[in-house]
């Protein structure tokens, strides 16, 4: 019975490894077909669809414009959700534990909800510029993951450690920035990914704020899918694999990619 | 502040009617302290009862709500901990883990901004002085309980504290290893030479490392004292049944004369020297090691042994009191006698001079 209920465990896994993998791999090949249709097997071999990024209009345009938002968006939450991380870990604050389930869910509202709640705000406040509304939408989106795990950090950090550099001769700011920091670097680092990536898809809350010519690379992706759907975007795809592959493999040599899966 | 003069006069670290409230409770409770210069004091009291909060507030990490404490003449009541040169070993030492035995014992030189080339010789030599030089580039995060408790004492005094502050320092080591150290820290610091404050709430550890005990109860000191007159003339029954054991029997003062006392005990009557007035209801106390079995001193009792405690070099009697309640007898021989056992009725001397007199609680 125990090894029958085993099995079922077994290719259960397999199965599901497979169904997470496929979507993925079958991208890639793709991206290097000389058909013009979005087609799996792909015929022959070419890098046109790679040649073609540049001259879709508008695509490397929202592509660097993902990567700052996200990348500013990312770095305030780090700073700001560390914070206040700091302030629910230490600060006595009145209903920490109820504030930290709130900060820490990751986007308890849909994300349309999001958007559209956004959208008025932004308006009422009379902010119009689509560039300002976005950034501030994706500090908003990515807040909860830094929390999430600068708070799993936090809660093993021991603060002794801090007075210990007060009592060394380091300020309060000083000591955090000296030996709070570093110890909790892997869970800055996966924050950081989770958050960043969190940011570079988004599609519904952005969807509301972008402008004619502010668009975010998810968003440019979708309208170019309806004009021509060919196999340009399983290069842009392929290409983003790439990256991820890139960075996990930074932060692996960084920080150790076991002591980030563990926060 | 004439009463804060005469206390700074008196010592190199004071402490003056410090006290500290956590919300509703009151954990340090108008305290005074004076440690002199090169002394080691001991901060001894159960859990709770405010020696890390007194700690903190010496250190600067915590603001007392009302006193003042200074350092070498200096009122350093306001300034914060990393101006003040307070050097302290905390309870599980608080060692970087992100850095290396080294770093860890630099990391104060470099905080304060000492040179590099200064520096460097500087850490070597607080290596040295802990022993650990061969451990240099290790983690501290691969030493044993012994060796980081040396990197943290090295660490704190490498930048030449005017004071040092250990929390608990021996509670994370066995108790074999924590003998060995509480000698061997001992003999480091007094090498050194620097005023040291150990906190602890293990008696013996107390009476091993310091020149003078601090028996703390509810955010007070009951008693400052050496270690022999802490345990031969203990001020109040809290700090005679917190440092060693005794034999205690509560009795009423039958008669006052001349500074002695005839007290009625429910094992019969003792007499102590003491002030108390007739009809007083009293406490009378005996340490283990005054009693002697048979006749051979003034005081006399008789009583049945109910359990005996072999230690080794000693072995103890406890005595079966005919009264439930704060009553209780230890005695320590250095050896049994024959045909002593649990069960036997036994005659129990001590001299007036070794009997205790307290008010009853
Ligand atoms: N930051 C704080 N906030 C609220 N209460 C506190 C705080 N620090 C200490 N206390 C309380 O003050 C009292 C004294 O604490 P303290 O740590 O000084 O005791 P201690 O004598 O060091 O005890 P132990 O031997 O257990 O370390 C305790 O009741 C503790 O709960
Ligand atoms: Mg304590």
């Amino acid at each position: 019975m125990e090894r029958l209920g085993l099995g079922i465990a077994w290719t259960a896994l397999v199965l599901v490894i497979l169904f997470l993998l496929l979507p993925i791999v079958v991208v890639i090949p793709v991206s290097f077909t000389e058909a013009t249709v979005f087609r799996f097997p792909p015929e022959g071999f070419s890098l046109q669809w790679y040649a073609k990024i540049r001259n879709v209009d508008g695509l490397l345009g929202a592509l660097w414009l993902s990567a700052r938002i996200a990348a500013l968006a990312t770095a305030l939450s780090l700073l700001l959700g560390t914070l206040c991380a700091i302030a629910l870990v230490r600060g006595a604050v009145p209903g920490a534990a109820a504030i930290t389930t709130f900060m820490v869910s990751p986007l308890m509202l849909p994300g349309l909800v999001l958007g559209i709640a956004l959208l008025q705000a932004a308006r009422e406040v009379g902010l119009r510029d689509a560039w300002w509304s976005l950034l501030l939408a994706h500090v908003v989106i990515t807040m909860p993951f830094v929390m999430r795990t600068v708070l799993g950090s936090l809660s093993l950090f021991d603060f002794a450690m801090v007075d210990a550099a007060r009592t060394l001769g380091c300020s309060y700011p000083v000591a955090l920035w000296r030996v709070l920091v570093p110890n909790i670097l892997p869970g800055f680092v996966s924050g950081a990914l989770f958050a960043f990536i969190a940011s570079f898809d988004n599609y519904p809350v952005s969807m509301f704020l972008v402008d004619v010519r502010t668009k975010t690379l998810p968003i440019q992706l979708l309208n170019y899918l309806e004009i021509s759907p060919d196999p340009t975007l399983a290069a842009v795809s392929t290409g983003l694999i790439g990256l991820t592959v890139l960075v996990l493999i930074l932060c692996d040599r960084l920080v150790g990619l076991r002591r980030m899966a563990s926060i | 502040m004439t009463g804060m003069a005469a206390l700074q006069q008196a010592g190199h670290l004071t402490v003056a009617g410090a006290s500290k409230r956590f919300g509703a409770a009151l954990v340090l409770d108008d305290l005074s302290l004076a440690v002199a210069k090169g002394e080691f004091v001991s901060l001894l009291g159960p859990s709770g009862c405010g020696k890390t909060t007194l700690l903190r507030c010496i250190a600067g990490l915590l603001r007392p709500d009302a006193g003042h404490i200074s350092v070498a003449g200096r009122d350093i009541t306001t300034l914060p901990a990393h101006r003040r040169n307070v050097g302290v070993v905390f309870q599980n030492y608080a060692l970087f883990p992100h850095l290396t035995v080294a770093e860890n014992i630099a990391f104060g030189l470099r905080a304060q901004g000492v040179s590099k080339s200064e520096s460097a010789p500087r850490v070597a030599e607080a290596l040295a002085l802990v022993r650990m030089t061969e451990h240099a580039g290790k983690p501290v995060t691969a030493l044993s309980g012994g060796q980081q408790q040396r990197v943290a004492v090295a660490r704190a005094l490498v930048v030449r504290p005017s004071l040092l502050l250990l929390d608990e320092p021996f509670s994370a080591l066995d108790r074999k290893l924590r003998e060995t150290m509480q000698v061997e820290l001992k003999h480091l610091l007094r090498e050194v030479g620097i005023t040291a404050i150990f906190v602890t709430h293990d008696q013996e550890e107390a009476l091993v490392v310091s020149d003078r005990i601090a028996v703390m109860n509810a955010g007070r000191i009951e008693q400052l004292a050496d270690p022999a007159t802490l345990y031969g003339r203990p001020a109040s029954l809290y700090v005679l049944d917190f440092v060693g054991q005794s034999t205690r029997l509560a009795g009423q003062v039958t008669e006052a004369a001349g500074g002695m006392l005839a007290v009625q005990t429910a094992l019969g009557p003792v007499r102590a020297p003491g002030q108390f007035a007739p009809g007083s209801r009293v406490v009378v106390a005996v340490r283990p090691e005054a009693v002697v079995l048979g006749e051979a001193a003034e005081n006399r009792i008789a009583a049945r042994v109910r359990e005996v405690s072999f230690l080794g070099s000693r072995t103890q009697l406890h005595l079966d009191l005919p009264e439930e309640g704060e009553d209780r007898g230890v005695v320590e021989l250095p050896r049994l006698p024959e045909g002593i056992g649990p069960g036997s009725a036994v005659t129990l001397a001590f001299r007036e001079a070794d009997t205790m007199v307290f008010p009853a609680p």
